[in-house]
Order: C-alpha cells, then structure tokens, then sequence
C-alpha cells in the first residue's frame, strides 16, 4: 500500500516535471544568487558545486531506490539526470554496521549542470516523501605554500643548531623542524613553542604499524623516499592498488599530490633513516620500529579543483581498518555556519565503528575512532567540517605562540598545534611529491601533528581496552597552555609528552642526594634527579618545607621544580624562597612524574634562615657638590645589591621636573642617575634614590644639585676676508680668536660657503676650521658657532682665490654690463688706457683698486667691438684686449 | 626746407650714437699711398673711370694696425677694371685678424680663450656719365665675429659722384649705407656712417709732379666731424713722398694723427709704403702698411 502510494506520487512528479518543462530550461544562474537549505540556512550557489546534490531518502524512498531503480530515477528525468547512486557504496561485511548507522539512505544526484540549483531545489521539492536534500559545497584544501625545499638544497635552511634533542634521530632535517623542537633560535620562533615530541620518543614511543591514520586529502607518495616504508598495505590488493583508494577517479590508484603528501610526511614520514624530515609516529628505522601506517584516502587531485567525497572517504577509512581520520579540508563558502549532514553522519560512523569488526568487537588498537579536522584558514570563528563536535577541531599556532594569523578560532576549536605562521616566522617543514620537501603554512599542517600525536598515543598505549574517550580524554587533558601568552580565542597547544605520559602509573623513585645552604630567608638546594621507572626521568621535584617537623607532606607547603631537559641522575639546583626570617625549618624534597605521582620523600633536613639584611647602594663618583650647567649631561653610574640576594625595587623622586632620571642598565643590580642640564630651568634641585625589597628593608640617598644657567657665545671680532694667490692653497682658522664661550662648552661650528666649488670649510674638533682654496674666484662665507642651547654667534666673510702671478683680473671678458672690473691681489693704484678698435683712446685716468674693491671702467657708451686696454702699475704695465658688448 | 629735414636726421642719429664706432675697419683707406696721405681718397675713389690713361689696376695690402696695442694684422685687396670706356667693375676686400682675447666670467674667473676676426668684401660700379662727370656706387658685405656667441653680418653701400673742372676733381661720397650689424637679438651696432666731400688736384712739374688731396666729412651717427689731407711729390714718376694728417673731432670716436709715406713705381708695378705718427697714449703709434700694385 506504502509502496504503491510512492508511486502514484512518483508519477505525479513525472507529470509535474513534464508540465514545467519551460521551467526547467536553462537558465543562468546570477552570480550572487542564494538558495534555503532543509535547515533554514542560506547558501551562495556560487559556493555549492553545479549539478550536483546529495539526497538522503526517506525509508519509503530508499526502498523504491533499492527494489525498483529505474523507477526511481525516472524520478529526476525532467533534470536531466546523470547519474543517481550511493554515497556511502554497499560496504560488504561491513555493509550491515553501514545501514544501522543509516549511510544507505544517501545518494548521489547528478545532473545537467546547466541547471540552476535553485530551479533543481524547486523540482525536487515537489516530489513527495523525497528525504532531506543536501546541496554540496565546494571542497577545498586548507594550506598556503610558502617555500619549497629541494632535496639537498641549502635553500631557507636558517640558522636552527642541530642540539642535543634533535640528535636523537639522524634524519637532516629534522633540527628545522621547529615544530617537533624549537629552542627560539630562529627568527620568528620562541623557546617551547612545539608538540613536545622528543621526550615522548626517548622514553614512551616513536610509533607502532599496529595504528593506521587514513589521510582524507590529495594523494600520497608512496614512493617516496621518506614515506614509503610507512605506507599502508591493503591486503585485499596488490601492485599500485595497495596503498587506499582514489576517490576522485573511483578507483584504487592512488595520485600523488603536494597537500596530501605534505601532511602524510607530518603524521609518519619515516624517521632515523639519515633521510630528510621526521615524523611525529614515523617509528625507527635504525632499530627497526615502523611508525604507524598511512592509509591514502585520495580527494583531490594535483593542480584540479576537482574533488572525492570526503564522507565517503572518512567511512572507508574505517571499514579498512584506519583508527585515526586525519583530514585536512573544508568548504569554500566562508558565510556557512552549518556542516553537512552526510559529513556528520560520516564522522560518528568512523567514530563509532573504526577499530571494530562486523560483530563490534575491537580488532585494532583502540575501540573507536577519532576524527581530526582543521579549523581552517578563514580567521574567523567557525569553520566546516570542522567544527562538528564529533570530531577534533585544530587550530593553528605561529612559531612564537602566536595564534596564526589566519586560523579560525572559538570555543568550537578543541586543540591547537603548530601551522606556522610566514608573516611572523616559520612554516612547517614536510615531505612533497618526487622526493623532495618543503614549507607550508595552514590549520592543514596544523592538523597532522594532531593526528601524529594521536597515532603516538595509541601506539604507546593502545590496545585490547583502550577506547576512542580515552584517547580524547590524553589529547585534551594535556595541553601546553597560549593563556600566559595572552592566547585566548584558540586552546592550548597539543603535548605529546603531557598525553603519551598523562597516564603515568609508576612514581619516580625517591629523593636521596640533598644538599642544602641558607641565605637569609631563602634555601638553595641541589637535588640528585631520581630515577622514573616508566617515564625515564620525573616531570619535577617539590621541596617541601614547614617550620614544625613532618613525616608526611599532606599539609605541608611546598614549591614545585621542573627538571626540563634534565634526566636521572643530574642534579636540579633551586632556591625555596620566601621563608620567614631567624627561623627553624624542616624541609624534604620528593619527585614527580606528569600525572602527578609523586615518589617517597628525602630525609628530613633541618635548618635555621638568617636575618634580613638592608640592601647596599654604591655609585662610581661621589655625589657631592654636584653642578651641572645646562648644556651638560653628567651621569652617575649606580650599583645597589641585597646582601642576601632579595629581588629590589628602585624608587626615584626628582623635585626639578625632569632633569634627574634613572635608568636601568639591564643588568640586575645596576643603572645610571641622568641629571640632563638641557632645557632644565636653572636653580637648586635635589633627587632621592631608593632601593627596597619585599621584605621592606630599604636604603636610600638624598643628593642636592644646581642647575646653572647657560651663556650665549659672542664674538670677538669679525673674521677678515681672505685671500688666496693659488688653487689648493689653505689656513686654518682659529675659532678661538673669534668668538668666546664663557661656559667653556664644546661648541658646533657650522659653515656656509656661496660657492663651494671655489672653497672649502672643514670644522675640525679642536675649535678650527682649515680652509682650502680650490678654484678661481670669490665666494661668500658664513660661520657660526652654537652652543648646546642653540645659541648663535656667526662672522660673515669673503674669500677670494686668484692667480697670484697676475697683478691684475681684468673682467669680465667680453662685457656685457658696460662694467669692466680691474682688480689686484692687494691695494694699489694704476693708470688705465683703453682704447677703441678705431684707435680712439676712450678711457685714460689713474684708478685705485684692491681685492674686494676692483677699479669699475664705464663701458657703456661704446661700440660692440674689440678694445685694448693698457694698466700702468707701480712696477709694470699690463696690456691686453677686451671685447665691449653694446647694442645701439 | 631740405636742410632742415637733413639737421632733423643728424640730431636723431645721434641720438643712438655711442662713444665709439664698430668695425671701424670699413674706413680705413685702401691701400698704404691713401693711408699715407691722411686717408683723403673721396676724390680719387668716385673718379678712376675718368681717367682714360689704364684699363684698370690691383692693390694687396698688409698693415699692422694698433700693434703695440691691439696688435692686429689687416690684408686689404681691391681691383679694378673698365669693361668699356664709360664703365669699370671693381671688387675687393679686407679681413681683420686679432690677437686671441682671455674670456672672463663675472667673478674674473678665467675660462677659454677666443680670436676675433672681422672681414669686409664689396662689388663696385663706376660710371662716366660726360666726360667730367662719374659716379660710382659700392655694395658691402661686413662681418663680425669678436666673442662667443656674437657675430653678425651687416650689408651696406657706398655712393659718390666726382666732377673735373680742369684737373681739379670735386666729390661727394656717403659711405657704409646700410643695415645695422646684428651681433644677437638684442645687441645690434650700427655701422660707421660718414659723407666725404673730397679735392683733388696734380700739378705737374716737368718729370715731376705734385698730388693735393683733401677730404671733409662728417659722421652723423656719432655726430663727428673728420678731415683728411694729404701730399704726394713725384720724383720722375718713379719714386713718391708721401704726408699727411688725419684729423677727428671728436677723440673718442675718430683719432687724430699723422702719416708719412714712400711708393715707387716700376713699369705697371707699384710699392707702397705707409707709417702713422700718433702722440701722447696714441694705440696707433708705429702703425704700418706695405702695398704691392700694378696698373695696367
């Protein structure tokens, strides 16, 4: 009856369809347009994928799906449908967990692209009982390359120092993997800004091939030179179809891709083979310990914005054995605020049913699956698939503890770990297609160190019993915290030493080796590090401390140690600090591991603390009768200790407004005392310098000084022109001689020169100036003298430079003012004849000239042509010829 | 009415007159017997195609002008040449050499050095309209180039008619009729304009004989007023004495002095000799020429 309902309704839509037959036509669809989902949100068409929709179908259409085919995709003839199938494929033994978890009711519609999705919305909509209809967005890789690595190259390879962590495996790379171990001595990194990986591989794990991570992302290279070993092997195939399934191209061969690969280098690139980078579960293979296994979901593929079904992808992972979902993509659309249903459904099947067989019994390392997805690159606070709380969201982290600048962020995020972060450091270094490695930055390289860290934890502690909440429960409880780093809209960074070793059940061993000395109120110790059966070494020592005796610590104040990269067998030195002064203690020392499992208590020690001692301040002068005029600057280099090593707090007080001021040098214990005279008004001051400590002993020193006024330099007499015979000739003048500073100060000596072709004016540092002719001909010269309040005095001059072997320049030559110029090296007098071209004698008179005065003949009332003019000096006669410039 | 109108044009012109002329060279007589002879030439130049005795003449001359004080070397040539009894051509030339000049900025620095050079070349015509009465018209091309950057060109004329009563030849010449000598846009000088009324009369002595020349003149550009008066005694036709006095009225525009001279004469040839006598800081102290002819 149910069945035949379907179908009467089937042909109505039939009827419909064929009704609407305009409506359906090809229509263009707008560039901005938006369509209404199932659940009420608003979707960009231009984010969704074109002819394509998912459906999931009511049990009533499922069936007619399931018994009758063809006419259930008669159902969708009028669309020009291209294909109509299951998303989630019949899974075989696993074909019945796959209908109880309700995946066989999703298809896949395929049609004439062409056709609007809004118009494709409105015809389905019409079909009655049809299910929930999934409009697909478009899928895109969450990650930025920033710079390529080729193998062997020493391109980018910074300035990180191999150190003794990263010693730990051979693989070259590895000291520029920050991400693994950063010591902050590369640009953009800070000290412990890392997954805290290494200690996890000395003493837990390097990762076990009993735990497969599927990679839902591009292509894997399976051969290459780093991955290879770490590769997933289905049993089921053989030859290239053995390392996951291509999702893209409905098929087994696996295409390598850059972002896949790059990720899947990051979760298990293989380690200590003395080849390229490391991996957070890579194993090692200098002993033979393969890392955890890469399992190759493939949804995209090399330079194509084509794409697999990622919940198809995360499903096989499961029913193939993978544990762990590493998936590093998301949506297009930046405005959606939803994640798809069928990505939903996909996760809790993984979660669910990964690591168990057809009959729920677990079969691999953990009963249960995580799914691990990044936040992706948006900056903004939500991201898809991503934010579904049934799987692990990741944000990404900068090399400096930095939430990176594009990662999504919100409470909806669950971890975080290091992506890189190129505007302020690093990016994250991995293996690529064709043997090579290189940088990328994103929540996608963020992402895998989730999952390496994952894999590493079920390798360390999976097995029989251990359960998918267990592991989340080690991935969350364990984080290295971005708070105290002002890190608040991401959580704290993923630890894989806080997780692998968070379920520590073994105490260290006890504290033997004590030696103690007092100093005031403060204990110094040195503590032999105890033995740690299952974690090495203990995570940190607490001494404990009471002024009455103890043989339990319950109650007892203590202060807490870590050892950091300290191991058994080193000795911690600390101060237990803040103790009450002249009084008895009784103090103990234990060790503890990180889940805080602490071992059996020292030996009591007992000890008496000593007064507290006033702290001592010292200055290299004595601050006696201090003067400063105001163009000085003195300086009073300060020294101020606590005798019993108190930290100190510097207090300063200066009544002059400003001139006095402290500064510290930057050393502990040391600065200056700055009475700066400049602009300071004159007068009578004092400053007060205190030093104090917690504990409220102070010293202190009250030092008087004046200030004196400043006085303006004057000249004494103004600088003489000067005169030079020859290129190349010089002098020096002495400031000295004319101007005057009666404060004694040092003062600047500026010079201008007109021409400074014809002369130069060095200042030098003893209060001169050496002045160097260099060519023929006068300039004017100006030089001032200022003193530190930039007062000014100046003295303005000539200076001539002349062929000193010529009594006389006559000038210009040709004239063309009417003006001729007769001038001499110094004063004399001549007769001066000048005639015309005609031989008529225009000028004839007795003339007076010297450097700066030259003798002025009138020319203006002559012809244009060429002159002579004969100059009868005291001891010679001069003749020569001029050209008079004239215009009638 | 006319003469009116003639004082108006000389009180306008020397308006723009300056305190001394260009190219002065123009004036300059041909050749070393005129130069020995004051210059005075009016008379002679407008009257050659009266003289029916040759069909025509050439002259080259070289003379050191102002050579203590500009120390220049002028070569001077002309010709002449009846075409008919009534009609002669005649050409000619001159160019100027001076001592290279030190150009000085304004701040009397030195830069580089320049010469100077000035040249003059004229076509003439020379008509006999009865048999006393010639006239004679020049056509001039000067330049001159005497800095960087200044050199122009000026064209101009010279016009004169003579009449012979007895011997006697009257004339009146106006010469260097022309454009302004435009050394730029802005800078132009006008050239050394005179109007001559010149005499000239030969007395003959037997073998001998003596030449009498006078010239009156007048510069209206620089309203000055110049004479010229010159002797030559003829020893057998073969060798001449030559004196003379070049007198300018106003000193600053046309010096004054005095010439001596010697010339010989050898069938068609003829050499000439001339020596300015200048006092006082006189530039045209030891000024000479050397003429070589012939007539024919």
């Amino acid at each position: 009856m149910k069945i035949r309902r379907i179908l009467v309704s089937a042909a109505a839509a039939l009827l419909l369809f064929g009704c609407q037959k305009q409506d359906v036509s090809l229509m263009p669809q707008k560039a901005d347009e938006t369509i209404v989902n199932q659940d009420g949100e608003k979707l960009k068409t231009s984010s969704l994928e074109q002819g394509h929709i998912r459906l999931q179908l009511s049990e009533e259409m499922t069936e007619l799906a399931e018994t009758d085919p063809d006419a259930f995709i008669q159902l969708f003839a009028e669309l020009g449908v291209k294909s109509v199938s299951r998303t989630f494929p019949d899974a075989g033994k696993f074909e019945k967990r796959t209908r109880e978890a309700g995946l066989h009711r999703w298809y896949d519609l395929y049609f004439d692209e062409e056709i609007p999705l809004t118009k494709a919305g409105e015809e389905l909509s019409v079909i009655d009982n049809l299910g929930y209809v999934e409009y697909r967005p478009k899928m895109v890789r969450i990650a930025s390359e920033d710079v390529t690595w080729r193998s062997g190259s020493q391109a980018n390879s910074g300035n990180i120092v191999q150190t003794a962590q990263t010693d730990i495996f051979d693989d070259p790379m590895l000291p520029k993997q920050w991400h693994y171990y950063n010591n902050g001595s590369t640009y953009g990194t800070r000290s412990g800004c890392d997954i805290n990986v290494i200690p996890v591989w000395k003493n837990k794990s390097t990762g076990s091939s009993d735990v497969i991570v599927s990679v839902v992302d591009g292509g894997i290279d399976f051969n290459h030179e780093d991955l290879a070993a770490n590769m997933w092997h289905n049993p089921d195939k053989t030859g290239q179809m053995i390392y996951g399934y291509n999702f893209v191209k409905k098929n087994f061969v696996v295409e390598p891709e850059s972002h896949g690969t790059h990720v899947a280098g990051t979760v298990s690139a293989v380690n200590n083979n003395g080849i390229g980078v490391s991996g957070v579960a890579g194993g090692n293979m200098a002993k033979n310990i393969a890392g955890v296994r890469l399992m190759s979901c493939q949804i995209f593929i090399e330079g194509s914005k084509e794409s697999g079904s990622g919940a198809e992808a995360i499903k096989w992972g499961a029913d193939h054995g993978a544990v762990i979902s590493q998936n590093s993509w998301g949506y297009e659309d930046e405005q959606r605020t939803t994640v798809p249903r069928s990505d939903r459904d996909a996760i809790d099947y993984f979660n669910q049913y990964a690591g168990v067989d057809e009959n729920g019994n677990q079969v691999g390392p953990m009963k249960g699956g995580v799914v691990i997805f990044a936040a992706g690159n948006e900056n903004r606070d939500f991201g898809a698939p991503a934010a579904y709380e049934g799987c692990i969201a990741v944000a990404s982290v900068a090399a400096n503890f930095r939430r990176a600048g594009y990662s999504n962020f919100g409470d909806w995020v669950d971890l975080s770990a290091p992506g890189g972060d190129v505007e302020t450091g690093p990016a994250v270094l991995s293996t690529l297609p064709g043997n090579k490695y290189g940088s990328y930055q994103g929540t996608s390289m963020a992402c895998p160190h989730v999952s390496g860290v994952a894999a590493l934890i079920v390798s360390a502690v999976g097995g029989p019993g251990f359960t998918r909440d267990m592991l989340i429960n080690r991935l969350l409880s364990n984080t290295t915290s971005l708070v105290k780093y002002g890190v608040r809209d991401i959580p704290g960074l993923v630890n894989a030493y806080g997780a692998v070793a968070g379920a520590s059940t073994v105490p260290p061993e006890q504290v033997t080796t004590v030696e103690t000395s007092v100093s005031s109120n403060k204990v110094h110790f040195k503590v032999k590090i105890p033995k740690d059966k299952d974690d090495g070494s203990p995570y940190g020592i607490s001494a404990y401390y009471s002024t009455e005796s103890f043989k339990t610590v319950e109650g007892v104040e203590c202060q807490n140690f870590q050892v950091e990269d300290l191991v058994a067998g080193d000795f911690l030195e600390g101060d237990i600090v803040d103790l009450q002064f002249n009084k008895k203690y009784y103090i103990a020392f234990d060790a503890y591991d990180l889940s805080l499992n602490h071992g059996p208590i020292s030996q009591v020690i007992q000890l008496t603390t000593g007064p507290n001692a006033k702290p001592v301040i010292e200055c290299d002068v004595p601050l006696e009768h201090v003067v400063v005029r105001t163009f000085e600057t003195k300086v009073f280099n300060m020294s101020y200790y606590d005798p019993d090593g108190h930290d100190l707090t510097v207090s300063f007080e200066d009544n002059s407004g400003g001139a006095a001021s402290f500064h510290e040098s930057g050393k502990a214990g040391q600065g200056r005392i700055q009475i700066d005279g400049k602009g300071a008004p004159d007068g009578h001051y004092e400053f007060k310098f205190k030093v104090e400590d917690r504990y409220g002993a102070a010293d202190s020193i009250v030092v008087p000084y004046v200030i004196k006024p400043n006085t303006p330099p004057v000249k004494i007499k103004d600088i003489d022109n000067l005169v030079f015979g020859a290129q190349n000739e010089n002098l020096t003048l002495n400031l000295a001689d004319y101007f005057y500073d009666e404060d004694g100060e040092p003062l600047a000596i500026k010079c201008t020169v007109s021409d400074n072709n014809v002369v130069n004016l060095a200042p030098t540092t003893n209060n001169t100036v050496f002045v160097t002719a260099l060519m023929f001909g006068t300039a004017d010269v100006t030089v001032s003298v200022t003193d530190a309040m930039n007062e000014t005095v100046s003295s303005s001059f000539k200076v001539l430079v002349r062929d000193s072997s010529q009594p006389f320049d006559i000038y210009p030559n040709p004239v063309t003012d009417g003006n001729l110029y007769i001038r001499s090296g110094d004063a004399t007098s001549a007769k001066v004849v000048v005639s015309s071209p005609s031989g008529a004698v225009v000028f004839n008179e007795a003339v007076s000239t010297d450097a700066f005065s030259p003798a002025v003949i009138d020319l203006s009332k002559c012809a244009s042509g060429v002159y002579s003019v004969k100059i009868i000096g005291t001891s010679e006669t001069i003749n020569t010829t001029i050209v008079n410039i004239h215009n009638d | 009415m006319i003469r009116r109108i003639l004082v108006s044009a000389a009180l306008l012109l020397s308006a723009f007159a300056a305190g001394a002329q260009s190219v002065p060279f123009v004036n300059i007589a041909d050749n070393s017997r005129r130069m020995a002879l004051g210059g005075a030439d009016a008379a002679y130049s407008a009257s050659k195609i009266l003289d029916d005795s040759y069909k025509g003449s050439a002259d080259a001359t070289y003379m050191m002008w102002q050579p203590q004080a500009l120390g220049n070397n002028l070569i001077l040539a002309d010709g002449y040449f009846k075409l008919a009894d009534k009609f002669a051509l005649a050409a000619g030339g001159r160019f100027n050499m001076y001592k290279p000049i030190d150009v000085m900025n304004e701040q009397g620095n030195p830069g580089a050095s320049f010469t100077p050079s000035e040249y003059m070349a004229f076509l003439g015509f020379h008509f006999a309209a009865a048999d006393n009465l010639a006239v004679m018209a020049n056509a001039k091309m000067i330049s001159s180039s005497i800095a960087p950057k200044y050199a122009g060109q000026a064209f101009a004329a010279d016009l004169a008619v003579a009449y012979d009563i007895d011997g006697l030849t009257i004339a009146i010449s106006a010469r260097n009729l022309g454009t302004k000598l435009s050394y730029s846009k802005t800078v132009q000088n006008n050239l050394p304009m005179t109007v001559l009324l010149g005499a000239e009369k030969t007395f003959e002595f037997g073998d001998n004989a003596l030449d009498l020349a006078l010239d009156a003149g007048y510069m209206p550009l620089h309203s000055c007023m110049v004479a010229k008066a010159g002797a030559e005694f003829s020893i057998q036709r073969i060798f001449d004495i030559r004196a003379g006095y070049h007198f300018g009225s106003n000193k600053a525009v046309e010096p004054s002095y005095a010439s001596v001279g010697i010339g010989a004469n050898v069938n068609v040839l003829r050499l000439g000799f001339a020596y300015f006598i200048a006092g006082g800081d006189s530039p045209l102290k030891n000024t000479l020429a050397f003429s070589v002819g012939a007539r024919f």
